[in-house]
């Protein structure tokens, strides 16, 4: 999403789902995995007569509630979407004032760029990656004005090219690849197409149905080019929504924990020349400033406050850094030691750190140790078989958790029992694994206290409600423990390379426990003088050295009260809702990044002249610009301020024709067109077939995703052999890998076995009855489980031909009361080419009786 | 005033049951008595100090359950060892004629004190007939769908719903023809000596001879006696 | 009669998610029952005395519709006349005033009657305490201000708790605004149904029958007649025999029959 908007977070929130007017959920199953959305989108039906259509494999409780439901086999994401742009295109449904004013369609690309059988222009086949030098526009002499073609109609436009590209997207094409009944289809397209009108929002709800493939960030890439044509984003009601799987893995992301960037979503630094001191790194991260002559830090400090060309709001990147290497290295960090950039880990360039890649270097024997907190990847890796196998040749393994889950159980026999023994997978006796296991007992969500980021930003204080149980500890407990344990190591250490660690900066209360708001406070950034929370946002983070913020993204959350007490704002609950026209803002209830906006991209609930409702739609305004009003008392020079019941998302001060929607983006506008480096398989989504899938690609000559890394190119499973596309997913009862629910008895209780689900059809050529059990295998492995033989799952027609799914529950493991195989046994170990998201959601498989 | 004749050794006395008969007689009474009552707590209602004799609703409903399965028992028992006898009083039964329906008809007269000429009867007279057939099947009621509301989940819940008004029904029936039963057979005037019969096996011969003058007759008289010889 | 309060579940709201079954397990302390999974999401067969409420799951598939996957939350339907309080020979059946049909443990005595005199065959056997027992409509925590458990953690808003006759009104809008909306058939349930209605009312989104509720539930004939003629009538025969042995027992003596015949011989 960020590619096309600057940010890759849920634009809107939750309760925001009640003013839409069409909701499509596809590749999620909200009702069951985000059920309290269901209340908030039947307000919108029976207040606002809103509709909802669902998008999905199969038939779930998500169907249910729905108005509409279409099927789609798993996988063709690109194909049923890229119809939908095609005929949006095609019968000019698109918001056109919208498209104009606040997307990059006007924008022309570069001559160099192309697409011809699947492939964009720059393919190395042999590396099997991109050369991205030709996604780029076309500029003016000065090398940094873009050309533009506000007529839209220049060949060489994005919107254009765009036109183009999914032209090949027809109708009956679509339905052949993605076995959607054609008038289903249909349906499908003209209700949500229906919110391009100017006075209609539409809202896109997704979760991992979308994401968990090898073209995920595609899939979402072409969610955003639907929503941006519709003229759907930045307004109430509307939006692309990225439903998370956990309650807080938006702030886990937040806070990076990903191998590619640093707190606030800045790409993290390499050990390469061109982060070889922190000017050079800046000068890489920040947008536009590659070329800059900057030499030192007050070079490169003077450039961004002259400004640079087509950087947008991330020109702020040098403060946000030299802020976080402050928070990290207090003292030790001055601008005479270039703010001890050098301390910071890099991480080789070549390399690749994600799950996958970790495991897959674990079976290598390349990794000693392993600490698994609130994870459990013998139930929840992909190919949980060889990710197995990898744990055994580590020497140590921490887990945190609350129960002892599969994964610190993973050396028990148990762990190794499998329905058949076939080879595919070595059994292991338990005197044969060398590898230590140390528990660490870890307290429940209810039993310690801290904040949450939910899916739609909203970091919300959790108050304690009952002491935890035993010897457990809360996460914070131990990782400080941890911190505080390795510091004492390295204390007398003389070592230039344990300087980073001497000299971190650590300490989070006073007593036995660490105190969350301490850790709030130091996210939310202070001025290193007087130590006093940054109230006004990361607006006022400076980049020599006289501000620390742990995490930009979370500055301002923390304020001073006026009695001098900390007021840390995810503790508000004020539950009464401060829009005038009754959108569900609640901005005094907890706290949203960025700086309490509810809704980001708000800038385009208006027109572009800023004072305008769109026509017909005055109750969904936002911001509007007051061309008098005076924002700040102390500068009254500055006349002209946005104002409205939510934050605006846009300099506060500019008046409209400068306070662009997308001011992350470079481009300042929504972006169809994904120029440069955004994605690695090209500035367009492309349909392309699962790594495993039972169909020939029917639009290009590419089988599978050009630019993914091919980890196991032998375990790819062929329909001769594994005839059924297989799918995970999870339903309401349990709770991810279960490994909370399914030590619950009267959560277990709901669903106490692994089952798979087939079509009746599927049955009848398998010979298998509800509630039989089964085999379901690939050339990963194989599980048993009990069948679910339902109406509710239908064969695809494909092409002509019937394609059946076998769909896969992976929230079970051989411990609790609730047991069964992990039906990611069956996953393959391959991923997303830019997140390197596992493809859980399509793979090949058989099923017979067992 | 005498509640029942008096018990003459003496006179002549012939057999009218035999020790497998009694057994199951009596055997059949304890338990039905004690079903009856406990029964008839929940029958009732609000009669909590009956429940009480019985150690409260819990304690009668044990106290149901063990002679209902004790009456079970019995009849399992009677079948067991006095075969015979269960065909032979069946037989009887359907010996049911004209002289029958003359007893009946004109007993009610006899109940209430007066004198009344019977025609001749077989083994058991034409009111025992009835009281036979009306217990048998009841008892057989009351068995069935005792287990059936003993043990509902194995059975069809409409059979099980079917079996409440079956049960107290066939309760119903079955003591309105224990009472007079027991009256009849002993207290009444006139049959009280039957009594004897059931309690000692023998009753008086002329008795016999009065009363059932076919059976006497046919397993005492002349004719019985010159077979046998 | 105070005003009524009682549940109101809308199946077009419900996700089955299940949140009112454990709820309710953990309101009323009951303890898990593992039943293997047989190929339909609803675990449970029926309720039992360990699960007061549950949710169904039934699949329909029709060439008009397509298929349909109903819901519904399945539980005591608090008859206004309810059946349990008639045939419970203990009255540990009792309404309060606002409605609930309430069950006394301690006086049950676990005859069951109440079981199968049930249209819904709701009252369950429980073996562990040797009674009988089922939804309470959480009278306790009603009569404190409470709403019952099962409403309080309704994500989706399916269940409501309020006066019977204002949920009745929204019930009506509600089946109004569905059948203009893609459910022709949408009905109330509960509001007639056993002649004076239930103090739980259904919105639904298809005919009864297609929710596997009786579309017009009755107290079967068996129970009709053993309560309301057995019970009261037929039991007199028995006090009738004994009064006419009694009356047998002075006229024969009174009349006094020959000595002879008195002593048991008739010669």
């Amino acid at each position: 999403m960020s590619p096309a908007f600057g940010r890759g977070v849920m634009t809107n929130h939750i309760v925001d789902l009640k003013n839409t007017d069409v909701a499509l959920i596809m590749g999620s199953n909200a009702a069951e995995n985000h059920p309290i959305t269901m209340k908030w989108l039947g307000e919108a039906k029976r207040v606002r007569g809103a509709k909802i259509i669902h998008v999905d494999p199969r038939y779930t409780r998500t169907s249910v509630i729905s108005d509409l439901y279409a099927p789609m086999r798993s996988g063709t994401d690109i194909a049923f979407l890229g119809g939908m742009i095609n005929y949006i295109i095609q019968n000019n449904l698109y918001h056109k004032e919208y498209v104009l004013a606040y997307t990059n369609a006007s924008y022309l690309i570069a001559d160099g760029y192309d697409f011809k059988d699947g492939l964009f222009s720059g393919y190395d086949a042999a590396k099997r990656t991109y050369d991205n030098k030709t996604w780029d526009y076309q500029y003016e002499a000065d090398g940094t004005t873009v050309l533009k073609d506000p007529t839209l109609t220049n060949p060489r436009c994005a919107f254009q090219l765009m036109a183009k590209h999914f032209s090949r997207y027809d109708i009956d094409s679509v339905c052949k690849i993605t076995g959607t009944p054609k008038n289903k289809y249909l349906e499908v397209l003209k209700l949500y197409t229906s919110t391009g009108a100017p006075n209609k929002c539409g809202t896109i709800m997704y979760a991992m149905g979308i994401t968990q493939h090898t073209v995920g960030s595609q899939n979402v890439k072409s969610f955003a080019n639907v929503q941006l044509l519709l003229g759907n984003m930045g307004r109430p009601g509307g939006g692309v929504n990225a439903l998370r799987g956990e309650n807080n893995v938006q702030g886990a992301t937040d806070m990076a924990l990903l191998f590619h960037i640093i707190p606030g979503y800045i790409d993290s630094p390499m050990n390469n020349a061109a982060n070889k001191d922190l000017v050079s790194y800046l000068k890489a991260v920040t947008p536009g400033a590659a070329k800059l002559p900057a030499a030192n830090m007050d070079e490169f400090r003077a450039a961004v406050a002259a400004g640079i060309p087509n950087s947008g709001y991330k020109v702020n990147t040098s403060k946000w850094v030299v802020s976080l290497l402050k928070s990290w290295w207090g003292d030790a960090c001055t601008k005479n030691n270039d703010f001890a950039f050098h301390y910071m880990p890099k991480r080789d360039a070549a390399k690749n750190y994600s799950h996958i890649a970790m495991f897959e270097a674990m079976y290598k024997k390349e990794i000693d140790g392993l600490f698994v907190m609130g994870s459990n990847p013998v139930v929840g890796g992909p190919n949980a078989n060889k990710e197995q196998t990898a744990m055994c040749n580590l020497k140590w393994l921490v887990s945190v958790d609350l129960w002892l889950n599969e994964t610190a159980e993973f050396w028990t026999y148990e762990g190794w029992e499998r329905p058949e023994k076939n080879g595919k997978v070595e059994q292991r006796n338990p005197k044969n694994i060398d590898t230590e296991v140390f528990f660490l007992p870890a307290c429940a969500v209810y039993e310690k206290e801290g904040t949450a980021a939910q899916t739609g930003r909203w970091v919300q204080y959790r108050w304690k409600g009952a002491e935890p149980v035993g010897e457990s500890k809360s996460d914070l407990w131990i990782v400080d423990e941890l911190a505080k344990g390795i510091k004492k190591l390295y204390a007398n250490s003389t070592l230039p390379q344990d300087e980073p660690l001497k000299n971190m900066t650590w300490g989070y209360g006073h007593g036995e426990e660490p105190e969350p708001i301490a850790v709030g406070l130091e996210l939310s950034g202070f001025t290193v003088a007087d130590k006093k929370p940054i109230a006004s946002g990361f607006g006022s983070l400076k980049d020599d050295g006289s501000t620390a913020c742990g995490n930009w993204v979370y500055c301002g959350q923390m304020a001073t009260k006026p009695d001098g007490s900390l007021l840390y704002k995810p503790m508000n609950r004020d539950n009464k809702d401060n829009s005038k026209t009754g959108l569900g803002l609640y901005s005094n209830w907890g706290w949203a990044w960025p700086v309490n906006r509810r809704i980001v991209y708000n800038r385009c609930s208006v027109q572009p002249d800023g004072v305008t409702a769109w026509p017909g739609d005055d109750a969904r305004v936002l911001i509007k610009w007051d061309a008098t009003k005076v924002s700040d008392p102390l500068k009254p020079e500055v006349v002209g301020s946005w104002v409205g019941d939510d934050v605006c998302d846009c300099v506060k001060t500019a008046p409209p024709d400068k306070a662009v929607p997308f001011l992350m983006r470079p481009e300042g506008t929504g972006c169809f067109f994904a120029a440069k480096a955004s994605f690695k398989e090209g500035p367009f989504p492309e349909h392309y077939e699962p790594w495993e899938s039972p169909q020939k690609n029917l639009m290009n000559k590419q089988e599978f995703n050009p630019a993914i890394k091919v980890w196991e190119p032998e375990k790819q499973g062929k329909v001769e052999e594994y005839p059924f596309v297989g799918t995970t997913y999870r339903v309401v009862e349990h709770w991810q890998t279960g490994a909370l629910t399914r030590n619950l008895p009267w959560l277990a209780e709901l669903m106490p076995n692994m089952f798979v689900e087939i079509s009746e059809e599927l049955g009848r050529l398998r010979k298998i009855e509800n509630g039989d059990n089964v085999i379901v295998s690939t050339t990963r492995g194989d599980i048993e489980a009990v069948a679910c033989v339902t109406k509710r799952i239908k064969p695809y027609i494909v092409d002509g031909k019937e394609v059946h799914m076998v769909g896969a529950l992976w929230q079970y493991g051989f411990k609790g009361y609730a047991t069964g195989d992990p039906a990611n046994r069956l996953t393959p170990h391959v991923g997303d080419a830019n997140t390197m998201i596992p493809e859980y959601k399509a793979w090949l498989c058989d099923i017979r009786r067992a | 005033m005498r509640w029942i004749p008096e018990y003459q050794p003496d006179v002549e006395r012939v057999e009218r049951f035999n020790s497998v008969a009694r057994i199951t007689h009596w055997g059949h009474t304890v338990t039905f008595l004690l079903c009856l009552f406990t029964g008839l707590i929940l029958f009732l209602g609000g009669v909590d100090w009956l429940a009480a004799i019985f150690g409260g609703y819990r304690g009668a409903g044990l106290v149901h359950r063990i002679a209902a399965v004790g009456m079970t028992l019995m009849l399992v028992f009677g079948m067991l060892f006095g075969f015979k006898g269960y065909i032979a009083w069946v037989k009887d039964i359907f010996r049911f004629g004209m002289n029958d329906v003359k007893f009946i008809s004109i007993f009610p007269l006899d109940f209430f004190g007066l004198e009344m000429k019977f025609p001749p009867q077989t083994r058991f007279n034409g009111g025992e007939k009835m009281n036979s057939v009306v217990l048998m099947t009841m008892v057989s009621l009351l068995v069935l769908s005792g287990y059936i509301m003993w043990f509902p989940s194995i059975f069809p819940a409409g059979l099980v719903r079917f079996s409440y008004p079956v049960h107290d029904l066939a309760m119903i029936f079955s003591t309105l023809m224990v009472c007079m039963h027991g009256f009849l057979g002993s207290f009444h005037l006139g049959s009280g000596e039957s009594f004897w019969g059931m309690w000692k096996g023998t009753v008086r011969a002329d008795w016999a001879k009065h009363h059932h003058a076919i059976w006497y007759e046919e397993t005492y008289g002349d004719k019985a006696k010159a077979e046998a010889e | 009669m105070a005003r009524l309060m009682t549940n109101l579940y809308d199946v077009s709201k419900c996700t089955a998610c299940r949140g009112c079954l454990v709820a309710c397990k953990d309101s009323n302390q009951l303890p898990a029952v593992m039943e293997p999974f047989k190929g339909n999401y609803a675990t449970h067969e029926d309720t039992n005395g360990n699960t007061y409420t549950l949710i169904r799951f039934i699949e329909h598939e029709d060439p008009v519709d397509g298929v349909r996957w109903n819901f519904l939350k399945y539980q005591c339907m608090h008859c206004l006349d309810a059946e349990c309080m008639k045939v419970c020979p203990k009255k540990a059946y009792r309404k309060t005033e606002w409605g609930a049909t309430i069950h006394d443990e301690d006086k049950c005595i676990g005859c069951q009657y109440c079981t199968y005199a049930c249209p819904f065959g709701i009252p369950k056997y429980r073996t562990r305490t040797d009674t009988v027992t089922k939804c309470t409509l959480c009278y306790e925590r009603v009569e404190e201000g409470l709403k019952p458990a099962c409403v309080r953690t309704c994500p989706s808003g399916a269940l409501t708790f309020g006066y019977r006759d204002e949920l009745l009104q929204q019930a009506e809008a509600r089946v109004k605004f569905l059948r203009a909306n893609g459910f022709p058939r949408a009905t109330i349930y509960g509001k007639l149904e056993l002649g004076s209605g239930t103090n739980k009312i259904y919105v639904l989104t298809d005919t009864p029958d297609k929710f596997n509720l009786p579309v017009d539930p009755k107290v079967s004939a068996n129970t009709w007649v053993w309560q309301d003629w057995i019970k009261p009538y037929a039991g007199w025969l028995i006090p009738v025999a004994l009064g006419a042995s009694a009356v047998s027992f002075v006229t024969n003596r009174l009349i006094n029959k020959g000595d002879d015949h008195a002593k048991g011989g008739h010669e």
